[in-house]
């Protein structure tokens, strides 16, 4: 295991000081939304690349816009709202794990964010311990979370999606606390890969095929696997992987921090074989962070932590 | 989760399993040890990385296994993972945890130390959302500074503490936690006390109960029954802690660490480390007998009263029984040129008393004599009247000496007390000798000399400030300047003297000077200098433009750490190593009123020497450069033979340790000012964390020395005017030569230019063209100006006296307000006098 992971990243190395091929910047970023009094961050963008879902500062809140930055909207001012929602896949509606507080303890519950109905739908009771964030199985129709035994399986009360791919459309994938399961929502079965036995897994990202993901090591790197857990490619540094929309590249943030405050950050992208890694940011005095890939493939939206700001920029390859 | 608290629970010993504690049902935590490996190095080579994990899996361990909460998280389990703070944040963000609590501890001056509680709080003031980080600080702060012993800053919102630009929490744990939040910092991993303290397991279990404690009153739970008692056993003379002290309390016995126990995984010193720490629990709250015992003392027996409510403290002061020994001696024994008008000084192991120590004590020949006392009574200072010079003497002191506690003195070494010390010693030759003109800059004859040097002249013994009267210096500009203007100042480095000629002005280009010491200068003796002393000097041409770094004349504080701030300095003796500012030593060439002192002190057992003077914030940290330029500061030696270099941090934006580089080490070889110059393009590079090349943009980083074995190991070193230089003349070694003999204006180079033109170099750099002109005979005003097409002034490239020569200047393509022009031709005319010539240039962008 030891020798192949050695031969993986040097042959990663090789190719990348090798390749210049890859996504560039085409066009400076444009900041949407937020700056002081108003931080934002986190944008995501909805699958159909219509609007984009961010949050405020600490992940408290929740709010849409249009992909221009007009039109935003609160969804929520729930803290941890922000943290770990999920746009369905019809991008009709969002998930996430709300939290309340009430003296020094912790309630937590899974909230639906209808946006055709306006309105929002507790699928869980509140509890004090809830280490799982739901996703959406990709029918649309039900959303699914590890609980502290097994799987819980929420029904969202939405018609089915039509599918075309329907192979895919049963896959479901999720932390088991630090480890990575990978199941069936039908049959709710699943099994725990460990590709790096005894190591933490953490920001587990699936490609929009379901064919791979990526994910970070605590104290480690970030890595590229088949849902079969083959495959495993160490991408070296990198943290909050975020997938293109065909699956190919990731984009993704490198930091620099003196264990008290970040200091640095820029946005890489880089293939998922390890390939045509390309740094698209170069400063020394904005702190980019959080990347998500627009559906059309051309636009990265960020935010900038010193400035507590959205922005999009556009690449190409 | 109940399965797993089972099996823990049945492994426990009895007394922890009855001390089953409930009310965190439904509640959890996030522990996080801040830094990885072994990050954040302190005093004497032990981490606050590895302190902060230690106290967290300790406190992990109290909440599982005496207490009924869900469960509890932890950032990193190892001393191998480097986890980022994004990693931390997101992983209890993940799982949703309960609560955060950052386990730190603090660095700077060797002196400090004292705890601190941060919370999350937004720049209006608030407190962070959700709240609780600022409630909980309250009882952490305070039974973490009693069980610290230490004093504290208190419990202060994040954004108050450090100042926010933006709307905060100000610390990436406060700001990016989705639930309530704090940071403690529990002492100082730079103090010397506190650090080797944290070096012992069992004091870190103190941090971690505190902290448990503290969460049990937060969640107003009865803390169970304490049973604690621990302390310090230090020797009360000396106040060192005693390694190796047993001490037996309630049938148990603990064993303070010793060298061979801990010490010797931080230090090949066995006397170095000490902190006589010792900690027991379980006890029952009684009172019980404590006895300590250690080779060397006399025993104690005391009792001690156990509360049931927080640690009994109980330190132990241990008398030794090694009679006193004189340590060390001035003169040395059998030294046969000791000066006869200097102190005797004689160094004891212990506290003496005093009386019984100048009644036993003979000088002969017999000489009228003082004594002056001091650290604590245990060094002798005999002054009295000049000594024969060239003779024989003997000190004694009888074993009738005593130390403060009656152990009588052991003059020879063997053990025993109650035999005598002696000393035999010759006094040398009178000082007969005027002081000695060592070494002089610039050196005698030396040419393309900078044209505002600092002309030095060492001395090898201290000069008679009075005799260095006005007209003991002059410097010449060779048959036309009779007095070149400028202050002559006189420091003082251990026992030698150096003057400073700082010119009032730069020097002329291209010129010969002549600089000389009248006679006069003498020593403290009288010893007179009596022939004219002579250095002589021709300068270059070569002009810079200087960006300024620091000119450390503000901010200090601000800008720069301590050099115990940084986790790369190593190998320091703390208390004799700090950076302050200084009015006194300052480099007059400019209008400089303060300098950067650093004073060190080397430990010469250290394996590895390292004070990293680290630029830490401030606009100089703003300044980006690349390698064309040169890296210069003024630097106050101490004549000691150490060492220092430059850091700069490479491919900035990209952050990363590999990317320091560093300049050769320079060798201090000289005392008073000299300039330093790294000239980065000539490509020389030292060797440190980086690839030794200079090949992305450069932000400064840090002044950095050494210790160069066998050289002083302490000492001070004064720094003044960091800058940048890039040449804006091309100078030429033998002017005579090569003076240009007409004036002429050559073709700018490249034309055309611009960024379709040329490559690009540095952000908003890429637009340059060089344009050269000479200039024969005398001193001229030369004026050169680049002008659009309609005849408007652009901008002014030079407009100043230019001594004869072959000069270049460079223009960016930018107007006199910094706005860049358009594409186009442009004109550029030079006058000098008689002469004026103009010529065209493209500029593409
Ligand atoms: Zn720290």
């Amino acid at each position: 295991m030891r020798t192949t992971l050695k031969m993986l990243f040097f042959f990663a190395l090789t190719l990348i000081t090798a390749a210049n091929a890859g996504w560039k910047v085409v066009k400076k970023p444009v900041k949407l939304i937020g700056g002081a009094g108003k931080e934002f961050m986190q944008p995501r963008w909805s699958p159909d690349g219509a609007r984009l879902a961010f949050t405020g500062a600490g992940y408290q809140g929740l709010w849409i816009m249009q992909s221009d930055g007009t039109g935003a909207r609160q969804l929520s001012a729930e803290p941890a709202a922000g943290f770990g929602f999920e746009w369905s896949p019809d991008s009709q509606a969002l998930v996430s794990r709300v939290a309340k507080f009430e003296k020094q303890f912790r309630y937590n519950a899974v909230k639906m964010f209808d946006l055709e109905k306006n309105e929002d739908r507790l699928l869980s009771e509140y509890r004090t311990f809830m280490p799982g964030l739901p996703h959406w199985a990709e029918t649309g129709q039900k959303i699914y979370m590890f609980n502290r035994q097994n799987l819980e399986i929420f029904d969202t009360g939405t018609k089915a999606l039509t599918l075309t791919k329907t192979a895919a459309s049963n896959h479901i994938h999720f932390l088991k606390a630090d480890k990575i399961a990978v199941g069936d929502i039908t049959t709710g079965a699943y099994k725990v890969l460990e590709p790096l036995p005894g190591q933490t897994c953490l920001n587990l990202a699936p490609a929009p095929q379901k064919t791979k993901v990526a994910f970070e090591i605590l104290g480690g790197n970030m890595y590229v696997m088949n849902v079969d857990g083959t495959g495993l490619v160490d991408l070296g540094e990198g943290h909050r992987p975020q997938w293109s929309p065909d699956g190919e590249y990731l984009v993704y943030m490198i930091t620099q921090d003196n264990g008290h405050q970040i200091q640095d950050s820029e946005l890489y992208v880089i293939r998922g074989d390890g390939r045509e890694k390309n740094q698209l940011t170069f400063t020394n005095d904005k702190i980019e962070m959080n990347p998500s890939w627009s559906s059309d493939g051309n636009k990265i939206a960020f935010d900038v932590m010193n400035d507590g700001a959205i922005y999009v920029l556009e690449i190409s390859k | 989760m109940k399965l797993v608290l089972t099996l823990i629970l049945a492994i426990l010993p009895f007394s922890e399993l009855s001390a089953q504690v409930t009310g965190l049902a439904g509640w959890n935590i996030f522990l996080d040890p801040g830094h990885s490996q072994k990050e954040n190095m302190g005093i004497y080579g032990y981490s606050e990385a590895e302190k902060n994990l230690r106290v967290a899996l300790a406190l992990r361990d109290l909440l599982l296994q005496t207490t009924d909460i869900d469960t509890v998280y932890i950032s990193r389990t190892n001393d191998q993972q480097s986890v980022s703070l994004t990693q931390r944040t997101d992983y209890a963000n993940s799982l949703g945890a309960a609560w955060y609590h950052s386990i730190h501890s603090d660095a700077g001056s060797a002196t400090a130390n004292s705890t601190l509680l941060l919370w999350g709080q937004y720049r209006d003031g608030r407190e962070k959302i959700p709240n609780g980080g600022k409630a909980i600080s309250a009882p952490i702060v305070n039974l973490l500074t009693r069980g610290m012993r230490t004093t504290t800053r208190g419990a202060i919102g994040d954004c108050s503490f450090y100042g926010c630009t933006f709307d905060g929490p100000y610390l990436h744990v406060n700001r990016e936690s989705t639930m309530p939040s704090e940071l403690s910092e529990a002492g100082f991993h730079t103090n010397p006390t506190q650090n080797q303290r944290n070096m012992n397991a069992e004091w870190k279990k103190l941090e971690a109960r505190t902290l448990y404690w503290a969460i049990l009153q937060f969640h107003g739970i009865a803390r169970p029954v304490a049973g604690f008692c621990a302390g310090i056993i230090t020797d009360l003379e000396s106040g060192v802690p005693v390694n190796g002290a047993q001490i037996t309390l309630h049938g148990q016995t603990y064993t303070t660490d010793t060298f061979q126990s801990l010490f010797s995984k931080y230090t090949s010193d066995p006397n170095l480390l000490h902190n006589g720490f010792y900690y027991f629990d379980n006890l029952p709250q009684t009172t019980l007998d404590l006895i300590v015992t250690a080779e060397g003392y006399g025993g104690d027996t005391s009792q001690v009263a156990v509360v049931d409510t927080f640690f009994t403290f109980k330190d132990i002061q241990l008398i030794s029984n090694v009679p006193p020994v004189v340590l060390n001696s001035t003169p040395t024994p059998g030294d046969t040129r000791f000066p006869a008008w200097a102190d005797l000084i004689i160094d004891f192991s212990r506290r003496m008393n005093r009386a019984s120590v100048e009644t036993a004590l003979t000088l002969t020949p017999e000489v009228a004599k003082t004594f002056v006392w001091s650290n604590n009574n245990m060094r002798l200072r005999i002054h009295k009247d000049s000594l024969q010079t060239e003779t024989d003497y003997t000190l004694t002191i009888a074993g009738s000496a005593q130390g403060q506690y009656e152990h009588r003195l052991d003059g020879n070494g063997d053990g025993r007390g109650g035999d005598d010390f002696v000393l035999h010693f010759k006094t040398g030759p009178p000082d007969l000798r005027a002081p000695l003109l060592t070494a002089v800059y610039p050196l005698d004859n030396s040419t393309a000399v900078e044209l505002q040097p600092i002309l030095n002249m060492r001395f090898d013994e201290a000069l008679d400030p009075a005799s260095i009267t006005a007209g003991i210096f002059n410097l010449e500009r060779f048959r036309d300047v009779p007095t070149v203007e400028g202050t002559l100042k006189h420091y003082r480095v251990g026992n030698e003297s150096v003057l400073c000629f700082f010119p009032a002005q730069p020097l002329t280009a291209a010129r010969f000077y002549i600089a000389r010491i009248f006679p006069g200068l003498q020593d403290g003796f009288g010893n007179k200098i009596a022939s004219q002393q002579m250095f002589r000097f021709t300068t270059g041409n070569a002009t810079f433009a200087t960006t300024n770094l620091d000119n450390f004349e503000a901010n200090l504080n601000s800008n720069w750490f301590v050099p115990q701030q940084s986790g790369s300095t190593t190998g320091i003796i703390t208390e004799k190593t700090s950076r302050e500012s200084n009015t006194n030593v300052v480099n007059l060439l400019t209008t400089s009123t303060t300098s950067m002192q650093v004073n060190y002190g080397w430990d010469a057992n250290a394996g590895a020497w390292l004070i990293r003077q680290y630029l830490s914030g401030g606009p100089p940290r703003q300044v980006l450069f690349n390698s064309s330029y040169i890296l210069q500061v003024y630097v106050f030696g101490d004549g000691s033979g150490n060492q220092f270099r430059f850091a700069v941090d490479d491919n900035i934006p990209i952050e990363s340790a590999s990317n320091h580089e560093v300049s050769p080490w320079y060798t201090i070889d000289w005392i008073g000012w000299r300039q330093v110059s790294w000239d980065m393009s000539a490509g020389s590079t030292g060797t440190w964390i980086g690839d030794g090349k200079l090949d992305g943009t450069l932000r400064f980083d840090s002044i950095q020395l050494t210790y160069n074995p066998g050289s002083a190991t302490e000492g001070t070193i004064y720094f003044d005017d960091l800058r940048l230089l890039r040449k804006t003349s091309v100078g030429v070694d033998e002017p005579a030569a090569t003076l240009p003999s007409a004036f002429a204006l050559h073709q700018n180079y490249p034309n055309p230019f611009g960024s379709a033109a040329t490559s690009p170099a540095l952000s908003g750099g890429n637009l340059e063209t060089t344009i050269r002109y000479q200039i024969p005979g005398e001193r001229q005003h030369v004026v050169l100006t680049v002008y659009d097409m309609t005849g408007k002034i652009v901008k002014t490239l030079v407009n100043a006296e230019k001594a004869a020569g072959d000069y270049t200047i460079r223009w960016d393509g930018k107007n006199a307000d910094g706005q860049p022009v358009a594409s186009g031709t442009y004109l550029y005319k030079i006058t000098a006098g008689e002469f004026v010539q103009t010529k065209r240039m493209t500029l593409v962008r």
